[in-house]
This record gives structure tokens, C-alpha cells and sequence, in this order.
């Protein structure tokens, strides 16, 4: 037998062709994603595979997830990617760049009209009209409003953040109080009085507006005072900022009497310790939140539950608070969609849904759970505020119409700017942006 | 009579016929393809995730590519909007104050550092280890780590200099405070890399140099100045560009500590680019954006080259 001996040269040469190869290979178009068309093409018998992203959850959803909810579901295998808030919008992004995304993912309060803009959200309607006793009709109307874009439904509610005002009995005990505000004049009255001081140091915050960090801080609770004065974000067309209307200015200029002229609060507010509020640190005698005090309070510090309470949204013009709504979306590039709604109503059910929001101590979008045994008496009082719940516009570059907006605020709130000034600067930033698009 | 003949033909060479089959053969069979197949696969990596994506970049600045809707050539709007829009000219400005807060202080710290380390004092590879630590950390951590530091209420550096009757500071928060507050983190982060490499030129000087500075009088300090720092000047170069180049780039610091405010004190260009591409899906600003930094980085590089190369 004529053997021949492999040379150095000889097998680095083969090295390279064989890596050249294969690099090749990986650049080459896929040829179809094999999962789907082999689902597509098989007997309905064969099990399905269906991709979700999750965004919201703790540890314990993640166990009632894969230990109670998904194994009941046998018509599909279920791979999640667990991710987090910090990086979901590049991922989503690059995923739909790539043609490569899950079937069912989550988004957050702004997402919907993004998703419905970029044609990367199904159109539920067809769903929802054939989808039997699920009960579209259970989840709030606010929540369904929300979800729906140039009237069709882009997504399903899975969970909603509306904040109210939390106080500390001891404290307003403390200052001759033994009733929460309901509305502006009382609340300032109330804030005054428990701001603690020592010497021109703020000790005690009579009422934590906002903290440090993140850019959104002073603009979200912003959002309730501008709701509380009847005021608008942008016009009903969404091609106009109203924020220097009246009631917007209004609102500034509430804020600014606090923060500026009270000094309720120092500018940027308290800090967490940790992981505690500062109203359940005591630091603060009042604060706009959700269910995130209690959360927290059960968890480090039980022995403030007793002195914390929460109440229904005040009032000025009307009786109102923001809500925050996110959302399943369906992938537009989902090559099972009718399993992927199958696989939504299942997890949206009101047995699922319980467990779901149970979990992570979430509010749930179903009217049907108000009265769900996980939620507690201050939970309940945070669900009945969402009879007064206004969401955000539906404009899709929100996000970006924010970010002028959270820099003028940030120079009103530190006495740079006048509210009016703000506002009006504020509107013309805005109004550039919205020109652009127009 | 002479007869004068004609030199004779001179012999030819008879040069045995290649065929263009067995050229092939031969080259394939060569050094040099072997050289061009191996070159072959770095090249190609580097073709497609280095060079395709810069002159992407520069065909994208033309347009308004937002990923879902179809391209369109927009011209130097892109360009006018970087440099009519308030929010970019802060970027770059922040973007320059940043570097040149940062590197020359880094710079000349890392060198007093690697000059002490270069001693022969007791503990020197602890010191070295503990300067170089930084460097090893993940930004994350780091980013954690100066939050608490800097934490207004119940951070170390707020108590110490309560002791002395300093009043509480917000260093992320004050619009005054936050771009230097993040230039004390790069350089601490960046110092001992810096140090490593200035220690390995220290001890590459000549011990004559310092010999004929001690015999001409010079004291310790006035060697290191005099005689060891113009003798760095190539690597001084080298830490000042890549240095330079770095703080450009940096993105984690800002993305974890703060998001380009308090009033837009800390919102650089790269951040400005993140935002302009994934908050806002403005690819096409995004990308006259990133073109202006690059322009930005060569002109800083030339200008330090200007400045710190060696005399002919």
C-alpha cells in the first residue's frame, strides 16, 4: 500500500482551507429556520417550539413560570430567554434587525406604539374576536385602550404599575396629622409640616418627589401632577406638545413651590438605602410609588408595614394618577403566530395570570383578580386607583420626546428655570422633533 | 588578410516550456499561497466586522436608516443636525473636557507612580498588584463600587469630609461635580495599565544616564524630570494616544452611573451615538455622529503626535 506522509506545510494548507470553509458556511443565509419550517411542514401531532423573551420577573416568577405555568401547556416546547430592562430594547432591536426574533416577548409602558409603528407587533383583533370565553372584556378599559394603535389591539396587557400617594402614619401623626392629603393644597400643608430639619440640613423629606439617577426621575411624577390638573402630554393628534397649556404650566408651578420654594424635599431628592424607599427608611413622609413600599417593607423592613399606608389618587381639576402598562407582543416574523396566541391566552388566562402576578406581587390587568388573595388591603387600594389611570400618549418616538423635557425639568427643579420657561422650551424641543417626522 | 567573420550566435538559452496548468501548480503549491491562504482568513474577518462596517457608517451618515422603513438619502442633514443641534455640540464639548481632563493628569500620574514603584522599596510588588487591580475589575463592579463611594447620604468620601466640615455632596448629581466625578474613576480605573508600561520602559533607561546626572549634581527629582521623562517620550506618546483613544470610546462608565446627565454634563459623543441608535433608532445621526468622533479622535492624535513625537 503506497502510503504518503502528511507534510507540516501540507496540513497547515489543509487547516486553512477546511477554517476558510467553515467561515464561509457560518456567513452563508441560513436556509430557513429549521425549528419553524420542519413545525410548519410537520403533522399537527409533532410538538411545536415557541421562543419567549421575558423581562418581568423575580426569582419566584421564574419558578411558578417553568414549574407551574409552562409544563401545563403541552402543545408547544417553550424555550425563554430571561433578560433584563437595561439591555431588552438592543436586544429586541438587533433581533428584529436580524429577522431573528422570540415568537411571544414582553415590553414595557412606551413599547406599543414603537411595535405598531415598525410593524414588528401582530394585530391581535382577529384573535380577540375568535378567542371564545378568554375575556378580552375582563381586562380594564384604560389597559385596553393603551393597547391598541390606530384602532387594533397590538398587544395584550400583562401587567400594569399605577402609583399613588404612600405616607408614613407616625410621621404625619408626628406633625398633628391623622388623615393622608387628598388633594393639592393638603398636600402641601401636609408636606411642609413633616419636612424635618437640622439647622438648613433636610433630615426627613415631607414629600419625596424624586431621587437621583436615572433621567426619567423627575418626569415621572411629573405625569401625575399634570393628570391631577387635567393637562395633556401632547395634542389629541399627537402632532403638537401641550405641555406649556395651562394646566401643564400649572402643574410645574405646583412642583416648583414644593421643591423650589418649600424646599420639601432637597434637589435631587433622598437616595435608596439599599434597597429601601426612602418612605420606608423614614427618611420621607410621603411619596408617589406602587406597590414597591410594601414590596420592599415585607421584605427588610416588616416593622414599618404598620405605619405605611397607601391612599387613592388626589385630586385637583380631576381625580387622576398615571399607570404604566406592559405588554405581550406577538412577533410580526413569528412563523407560528396561531400557536403563539394559542401559547398567550393560555399564560393570560385568569388561573395563569393569578399565578403570574402573584409572583412577582404584580397588579394584575384582569378586573376579575381585584379581589385575587395574594393582593393585600394595600394592593386593593392601588387596583381601584386604575378607575382613575391615564396612560402615557401613543406617540411612538416617545422616549425621545421625553428626553428634552427631563432637561428642562432638571433646570426648573434646581431654580434655573421658571415653570413657564420650562414649558415653553420644553414645547419647542418637542415641536422640532414632531416637525421632523411631519 | 584578415577575414573578419561574424561573431558567432551566442548560445541560447533553451528554457524548458511551462504550461499555465503546472504554474498553477507550482504556485499552489508554494510558500506564497500557503502565506496568502492563512492571510486569507484574518483578512476576511477583518474585512467584514472592521472595514465594511466603517464605510457603512459613512454611506449610513447620508441617510435616514431607522431599521423598518426604507433608506433614504438625506444628503448633510445628518451633519447639520449634529452641528446646529445644542445637545451634540454639548456631547462633543463633554467629549473633549472628559479627555482632556483625564489624560494628561492619568498620564503624569501613572509616570510618578511607575517612577516610585521603580524604587527599590519595601513591598513594591504589593503596591504594584494593588495599583494594577483596577484594571482587572469589571466596569460594572468598578461602577458600583465609586456609587457607593460617591453616594451623597451614606458615602465614604461625603463622611470623610463631613470630619473636617465639608457639607454633603452630590458628585453624580451636581451638574459641577459629575464629569469630574467620572474623570477620578477613569483615571483610577486606567492608572495601573498605564503604570505597567511606563515600568517597563523605566527599566530600559541606561543606568548611565543616571550616573552622569548624579554626577553633575542633579538631585532625584531633577534626573526623573531632566533626564528620565524626555527619555520615556515615545511611550509617553503611546499612553497619551491610546489613553486618549480610550476615553473616547468609554461608554460603561456613563451607561451605569449617569445616562449623560445631570443636564447633559456627562453625555459624550459615544453616548449620544447609543442613544441616537438604540433609543431612538436614528441610525443615520448616529452614524454622522460616530464619523465626528472618529474625525474628532484623528485630530487628537495628530495634535499629540504634533506635540509629543521625537525631534529629528
Amino acid at each position: 500500500m503506497n502510503s504518503k506522509k502528511l507534510s507540516r506545510r501540507d496540513f497547515l494548507r489543509m487547516s486553512g482551507v477546511a477554517t476558510a470553509g467553515s467561515i464561509l458556511a457560518a456567513c452563508a443565509p441560513a436556509g430557513g429556520n429549521s425549528a419553524s419550517s420542519s413545525a410548519d411542514d410537520a403533522p399537527s401531532s409533532e410538538p411545536v417550539e415557541l421562543s419567549l423573551s421575558i423581562v418581568d420577573f423575580v426569582d419566584n416568577t421564574k419558578e411558578v413560570l417553568e414549574s407551574e405555568i409552562f409544563p401545563g401547556y403541552e402543545d408547544a416546547t417553550i424555550t425563554v430567554n430571561y433578560t433584563a430592562w437595561n439591555r431588552y430594547n438592543e436586544e429586541m432591536t438587533t433581533a428584529f434587525a436580524g429577522g431573528v426574533t422570540p415568537d411571544l416577548f414582553q415590553g414595557g409602558a412606551v413599547w406599543a406604539p414603537q411595535m405598531a409603528k415598525r410593524g414588528w407587533s401582530l394585530a391581535l383583533d382577529d384573535y380577540i374576536a375568535g378567542s371564545g370565553d378568554w375575556g378580552w372584556d375582563d381586562w380594564f378599559p384604560a389597559l385596553q385602550e393603551d393597547a391598541t394603535i390606530d384602532g387594533k389591539v397590538v398587544a395584550i396587557p400583562y401587567r400594569f404599575d399605577i402609583r399613588s400617594l404612600w405616607y408614613r402614619t407616625d410621621l404625619l401623626a408626628d406633625a398633628g396629622f391623622d388623615a393622608p392629603p387628598t388633594n393639592w393644597e393638603e398636600l402641601r400643608e401636609i408636606a411642609k409640616a413633616t419636612t424635618q430639619r437640622d439647622g438648613d440640613k433636610i433630615t426627613v423629606e415631607g414629600l419625596h418627589y424624586s431621587g437621583p439617577g436615572g433621567w426619567q426621575n423627575d418626569l415621572q411624577p411629573y405625569m401625575y401632577f399634570m393628570e391631577m390638573a387635567d393637562g395633556t402630554f401632547l395634542s389629541d393628534d399627537l402632532s403638537t406638545c401641550t405641555l406649556d397649556s395651562d394646566p401643564c404650566i400649572e402643574a410645574m408651578e405646583y412642583i416648583h413651590q414644593l421643591i423650589v420654594e418649600d424646599q420639601v424635599q432637597p434637589y435631587p431628592g433622598f437616595e435608596n438605602q439599599g434597597d429601601l424607599a426612602p418612605i420606608v427608611a423614614g427618611t420621607a413622609a410621603m411619596t408617589f410609588s406602587s406597590t414597591h413600599p410594601e414590596r420592599i417593607a415585607k421584605q427588610y423592613a416588616p416593622d414599618v408595614l404598620d405605619n405605611l399606608q397607601v391612599t387613592l389618587p388626589l385630586s385637583h381639576h380631576v381625580q387622576a394618577t398615571h399607570v404604566w402598562i406592559n405588554k405581550w407582543f406577538i412577533s410580526s416574523l413569528s412563523k407560528q403566530p396561531d400557536q403563539t396566541w394559542d401559547l398567550l391566552t393560555y399564560m393570560t388566562s385568569v388561573e395563569n395570570q393569578e399565578k403570574y402576578s402573584a409572583s412577582g406581587q404584580y397588579q394584575p390587568p384582569r378586573q376579575s383578580l381585584g379581589d385575587a388573595e395574594y393582593l393585600t388591603e394595600r394592593a386593593k387600594i392601588l387596583f381601584n386607583s386604575t378607575n382613575f389611570a391615564r396612560p402615557y400618549p401613543k406617540h411612538w418616538r416617545l422616549i425621545e420626546l421625553f428626553r428634552p423635557f427631563a432637561q428642562e425639568l432638571e433646570l426648573c427643579l434646581s431654580g434655573q428655570k421658571s415653570p413657564a420657561e420650562t414649558m415653553t422650551a420644553t414645547c419647542e424641543a418637542i415641536n422640532a422633533i414632531l416637525a421632523e417626522d411631519a | 588578410m584578415s577575414t573578419l567573420t561574424a561573431d558567432p550566435k551566442p548560445q541560447a538559452t533553451t528554457i524548458p516550456q511551462v504550461s499555465w496548468q503546472e504554474k498553477i501548480r507550482r504556485w499552489l503549491g508554494g510558500e506564497t499561497f500557503t502565506a496568502y491562504l492563512f492571510l486569507a482568513i484574518p483578512l476576511f474577518i477583518l474585512f467584514f466586522i472592521k472595514i465594511y462596517p466603517v464605510f457603512y457608517n459613512v454611506f449610513l451618515s447620508f441617510t435616514n436608516y431607522d431599521l423598518f422603513s426604507p433608506i433614504k438619502f438625506v444628503g448633510l442633514k445628518n451633519y447639520q443636525d449634529v452641528v446646529s443641534q445644542d445637545v451634540n455640540l454639548k456631547a462633543i464639548r463633554n467629549t473633549l473636557y472628559f479627555t482632556i481632563g483625564a489624560v494628561p493628569l492619568g498620564t503624569a500620574l501613572a509616570l510618578i507612580v511607575a517612577g516610585l514603584l521603580n524604587q527599590p522599596i519595601r513591598g513594591r510588588v504589593i503596591f504594584r498588584f494593588l495599583f494594577y487591580l483596577p484594571v482587572i475589575t469589571s466596569v460594572v463592579v468598578s461602577a458600583m463600587i465609586w456609587q457607593w463611594i460617591y453616594s451623597p447620604q451614606f458615602g465614604v468620601l461625603n463622611y470623610a469630609l463631613g470630619l473636617v466640615g465639608i457639607p454633603e455632596q452630590n458628585w453624580l448629581s451636581d451638574p459641577n461635580l459629575a464629569l469630574p466625578s467620572l474623570v477620578v474613576i477613569t483615571i483610577w480605573g486606567s492608572l495601573g495599565g498605564h503604570m505597567i508600561i511606563f515600568l517597563a520602559a523605566l527599566q530600559d533607561v541606561p543606568a548611565e544616564l543616571h550616573e552622569a546626572a548624579a554626577i553633575d549634581g542633579a538631585k532625584g527629582w531633577q534626573t526623573f524630570l531632566y533626564v528620565v521623562v524626555p527619555f520615556l517620550r515615545p511611550v509617553i506618546l503611546f499612553v497619551v494616544v491610546t489613553y486618549s483613544i480610550g476615553i473616547f470610546r468609554n461608554f460603561g462608565l456613563i451607561f451605569l452611573l449617569t445616562q449623560g446627565g445631570p443636564q447633559l454634563t456627562t453625555n459624550t459623543l459615544v453616548w449620544e451615538v447609543y442613544q441616537n441608535a438604540f433609543g431612538y433608532l436614528r441610525f443615520g445621526r448616529a452614524s454622522a455622529l460616530a464619523m465626528v468622533l472618529l474625525f474628532t479622535i484623528f485630530v487628537i492624535t495628530y495634535l499629540n503626535f504634533r506635540i509629543l513625537r521625537e525631534e529629528d
